[in-house]
């Protein structure tokens, strides 16, 4: 499942993963504001990676996360791709566990996440 | 003497001195003592009133400092072998031992709580630095946990522009060139929503406000210049 507007986001990414909403960290922020919802989300998935290192390429919670992440950016919405790229790569960016995430994204999707972790972003121009 | 006296006229009387004075500080009675008898920790110059010299006073702020931190540090569970805990909660057990040994040597008043004062000014001037470098200085202030986290999303370690999102949303706006493929601008708004939400909180601290307010001004200013 995976939203076709920006506003449906939170729902079905609460929806796709009933774990988060059972954490401490849905809410922690806000539960009604897309963007820091999705940051919660972010720190929800580090703190699960870090508790399974060694079973996150097969880990389930894990699969469904890049097949989430993949059918936002390709929704063809700007406002979806936007909150993948600046809403939930730009933290997980900052930590080089996210790497681990990168062979189960799709190449497009994956090499986005890969530039946020190697820092390469601020040179880029306008398309 | 004055309590069998009685009479606070009469103990000023006598002792030329009120007498909640004389109660809350009975060895001005002794005209013959120097520096309250403590000369080593006090001085006296005007032969009226004991000082106590800054450095002894930021000593004995540090040694009330050590007894809350050993206090609190006898009354903290064990931490565990490292194996079950996360990145995030070491990062907490971190931040509160700088803030308990901060404490311990002085330079914060422990009547102020972990997090010293901050001022709109000395916001203002550490938002316009850059990453990590600003959401840790912030987040020595910032006590309410949502702020945190919108702290915590807005400045990033990977960033090289100064001011975080605002920063991004200013650069683009001024260049046209985009930051990490994307301008920033829904970002910003939704981080002002959940800043302002916060800033509603009828409980919020000092601290929080001036935070907070100042990453609002920080925002709304980087917004204005997007056309």
């Amino acid at each position: 499942m995976a939203p076709k507007e920006l506003q449906d986001a939170t729902k079905d990414l609460v929806e796709s993963f009933p774990e988060f909403k059972k954490s401490e960290f849905y809410g922690a922020t806000d539960s009604e504001i897309t963007y820091l919802v999705f940051g919660d989300f972010d720190r929800f998935l580090l703190d699960y990676m870090m508790k399974n290192l060694d079973s996150i390429s097969s880990d389930d919670l894990i699969k469904r996360f890049c097949s989430f992440v993949n059918k936002l950016y390709d929704s063809g919405n700007n406002n979806l791709r936007e909150l993948v790229l600046v809403g939930m790569f730009e933290y997980l960016g900052q930590y080089q566990i996210s790497r681990k995430l990168i062979p189960c994204l799709s190449k497009d999707v994956g090499g986005k996440l890969g530039k946020f972790i190697d820092g390469e972003w601020s040179d880029d121009k306008k398309d | 003497m004055f309590l069998a006296i009685g009479n606070k006229d009469q103990v000023k009387q006598i002792t030329g001195n009120d007498q909640q004075i004389v109660l809350s500080d009975p060895q001005q009675l002794n005209s013959y003592s120097y520096s309250e008898n403590n000369p080593i920790i006090k001085s006296d110059p005007s032969g009226n009133i004991s000082l106590v010299p800054p450095q002894v006073q930021v000593l004995q702020k540090a040694l009330t400092g050590m007894q809350q931190w050993f206090s609190t540090f006898s009354n903290r569970p064990a931490i565990s072998n490292g194996t079950n805990q996360t990145k995030e909660a070491l990062q907490i057990n971190q931040k509160e031992n700088d803030q308990m040994m901060s404490l311990a040597m002085g330079f914060i008043a422990p009547d102020e709580g972990m997090a010293s004062s901050i001022t709109p000014e000395a916001v203002e001037k550490i938002i316009q630095g850059t990453g990590a470098e600003v959401r840790n200085n912030l987040m020595k202030y910032a006590q309410n946990e949502k702020l945190g986290n919108i702290i915590k999303n807005l400045f990033q370690d990977t960033d090289r522009l100064s001011g975080g999102t605002a920063g991004a949303i200013e650069h683009t706006a001024n260049t046209g060139e985009m930051v990490g493929d994307s301008n920033h601008i829904i970002k910003g708004r939704e981080s002002l929503n959940g800043l302002n939400k916060v800033l509603n909180n009828p409980a919020i601290s000092q601290n929080d406000y001036h935070v907070a307010n100042g990453l609002v001004n920080q925002i709304i200013n980087a917004l204005k210049k997007v056309k």
